[in-house]
């Protein structure tokens, strides 16, 4: 009985593949969705791929020609962007600045983490809300008393002060993420290695960093993006050019060249650069990683 | 070793991995968060004395012009740029993480690009498109010349009345894809089991989309309803690249950040110069806060106890 109700069910299915009519719905079912997709993959792209190309071009080109890709690929622009006094210091001071700031993150933050997740203590439940508190509360909110402060104590257009603030507004997803992680580590590795005589530092770098790349990995890529990203703080902190971080310096780098498109689409295509090239490299942890960092609210 | 020494030796391991972690965040973030909230009950330029007003500055925001106006003003913007949020992003990123779903042709193709903007900063997304939307030698005014609709051609960020949400579907193009992605890590980790099941008991497409994958991505519904609105009342970086600090044209773009912004700070390039009153700043930033803080909390428990009240 059980076997005929399937069957009556699968009937219409099969006769309408037969039919005309079933071949079109098949057939819209599956074109509509993929045109869909394409034309927003067009969406984003058309525009990348036109910056991309106006890059190599000339001004007269861009002016001429607005929809075409380069016929020969020009990379003056690109060398004059490059020789022009600031991008290159602004490239280097934003890489300094992202990679200070990354392992700052990930050095004080997993050993908080560490703390949180693998020893009970009194207050560790209150020191772990007080980090999460970071995650809700609005930064905005600190950046007028974080400019009187930088200033009181001297660290004004610093390199220093754009680090710690960073790594401040980064340690809250930071110890999130790993405290989560560390927990669910199993514990006994770590017991195998404190009879062989470890101290609980030894424990850490030894036993729980090496079993913890996928958490790390996760931090590091969304601190690095939100880092090399970010705008609002340097406008806030830096002043002088030459401090200037990329974006910052983008911005300073247009209001030079008002009028001259193909320079500042070099200088565009040269500050999303390193950012698509990992995107692209590793989209599958880049994915996962922001994926659990817009989760963090 | 005694148990007394090993006890302490694990005390003071605790506070040095604590430590670091603990004095950068408090210095550098939690100190300044808590001093935003004395700030509002003072006048202060940033040098010199803070001078006491007590609620000064709250009543001054609600009561005295311009300032509530403006206030007003920013955020009716703010609440625009959320309601078309709502009204497109949200939709949208449901219908594409839906189709990338199936893992159609292509599929791996389509997920890199459309994710792709995630990684670019705010600041080139800004420039690539204010090329883009130039009134005279912009693609989008010359296309539609070509293809002979010059009439639609306009100056997209210079009209009061569009100028808002062209910069928001400027922050939608760029912000779609963490609320597809989201949607995406979600219809991936519903249970195959129940949807085969719903389908042998004959019920069609559409009729597994409604009755089953949409109530169980009431989670992620959730984070993308509340990153969404957080999102659009921390709107700044496009509208301050795109319109300038006077969030033109005619304060047309003006939000609550850029309406912060310019009485902290001056409206002018900062780094020690012209500076405004950080106490009435620090007042329209807290006021922010708490609108935010207190719709998102309500919110979130709302739509949590809507999660609860289908998982049963």
């Amino acid at each position: 009985m059980n076997e005929q109700k399937t069957t009556s069910i699968y009937r219409p299915a099969i006769k309408s593949r037969r039919t005309l009519q079933g071949w079109m719905s098949r057939i819209a079912r599956f074109l509509i969705p993929e045109l869909l997709l394409l034309i927003y993959a067009v969406i984003v792209l058309f525009p990348l791929v036109l910056i991309i190309g106006n890059a190599f071009r000339t001004n007269h080109e861009i002016y001429t020609l607005p929809f075409s890709l380069p016929r020969i690929w020009k990379l003056d622009n690109i060398a004059k962007v490059l020789n022009s006094p600031g991008f290159l210091r602004y490239y280097l001071n934003s890489a300094k600045v992202t990679a200070m700031t990354v392992v700052l993150v990930l050095a004080a933050g997993s050993l908080a983490a560490n703390a949180l997740a693998r020893y009970t203590f009194k207050c560790s439940g209150l020191i772990y809300t007080f980090f999460i508190l970071g995650l809700i509360l609005p930064s905005r909110l600190s950046i007028i008393p974080l400019f009187v402060l930088i200033r009181d104590i001297g660290l004004m257009n610093t390199h220093l002060a754009l680090i710690l603030t960073y790594t401040a507004a980064g340690l809250p997803f930071a110890i999130f993420v790993l405290t989560s992680y560390f927990g669910i580590l199993a514990k006994d590795l770590e017991d195998a290695a404190r009879i062989d005589g470890c101290n609980d530092l030894q424990v850490f770098l030894k036993i729980l960093l090496p079993a913890s790349t996928p958490a790390l990995g996760t931090v590091t890529i969304f601190n690095s993006v939100s880092t090399w990203n970010d705008f609002f703080t340097a406008l806030i902190l830096i002043s002088s050019p030459t401090k200037m971080t990329l974006q910052y310096g983008l911005l300073h780098f247009q209001a030079e060249h008002y009028s001259d498109w193909s320079m500042i689409f070099a200088g565009v295509v040269l500050t999303m650069l390193p950012m698509i090239v990992l995107y692209l490299i590793m989209s599958k942890q880049f994915i996962a990683g922001l994926t659990s960092g817009a989760l963090k609210e | 070793m005694t148990q007394l020494q090993k006890r302490s030796a694990r005390t003071v391991s605790i506070i040095l991995f604590i430590l670091p972690a603990l004095c950068i965040y408090s210095l550098f973030f939690a100190y300044p968060a808590l001093s935003a909230l004395r700030y509002s009950f003072y006048s202060w330029n940033g040098i010199g004395d803070m001078k006491w007003v007590g609620l000064g500055n709250f009543i001054k925001l609600f009561t005295e012009a311009p300032w509530n106006a403006q206030w007003l003003n920013a955020l009716l913007h703010n609440l625009l740029v959320l309601v078309e949020a709502n009204l497109i992003q949200t939709p949208l990123a449901l219908l594409f993480a839906l189709l990338l779903h199936q893992r159609l042709f292509g599929f791996r193709f389509f997920r890199t690009v459309l994710f792709l903007p995630v990684v670019l900063s705010s600041i080139a997304v800004s420039f690539i498109w204010s090329m883009m939307l130039n009134p005279m030698a912009g693609v989008i005014n010359v296309g539609l010349q070509r293809i002979g609709l010059g009439v639609l051609a306009m100056p997209w960020l210079g009209d009061p009345t569009y100028a808002l949400t062209v910069i928001n579907l400027i922050g939608i193009w760029k912000g779609m894809a963490l609320p597809m992605l989201l949607f995406l890590a979600n219809l991936q980790s519903i249970d195959q089991a129940l949807i085969d099941a719903a389908t042998v008991d004959g019920a069609s497409g559409w009729q597994v989309l409604c009755y089953i994958r949409f109530p169980l991505l009431a989670p992620s519904l959730t984070v993308v309803t509340l990153l969404t609105f957080v999102g659009c009342f921390g709107i700044f970086d496009f509208i301050y690249v795109l319109e300038g600090a006077m969030a033109g044209p005619f304060g047309s773009t003006d939000v609550l950040e850029t309406l912060f912004y310019r009485n902290a700070f001056g409206g002018v390039q900062t780094g020690g110069g012209n500076m405004g009153d950080f106490g009435f700043a620090c007042t329209i930033g807290l006021v922010t806060a708490i609108i935010v803080m207190s719709i998102g909390f309500t919110g979130l428990k709302k739509l949590r106890s809507r999660e609860g009240a289908i998982s049963r």
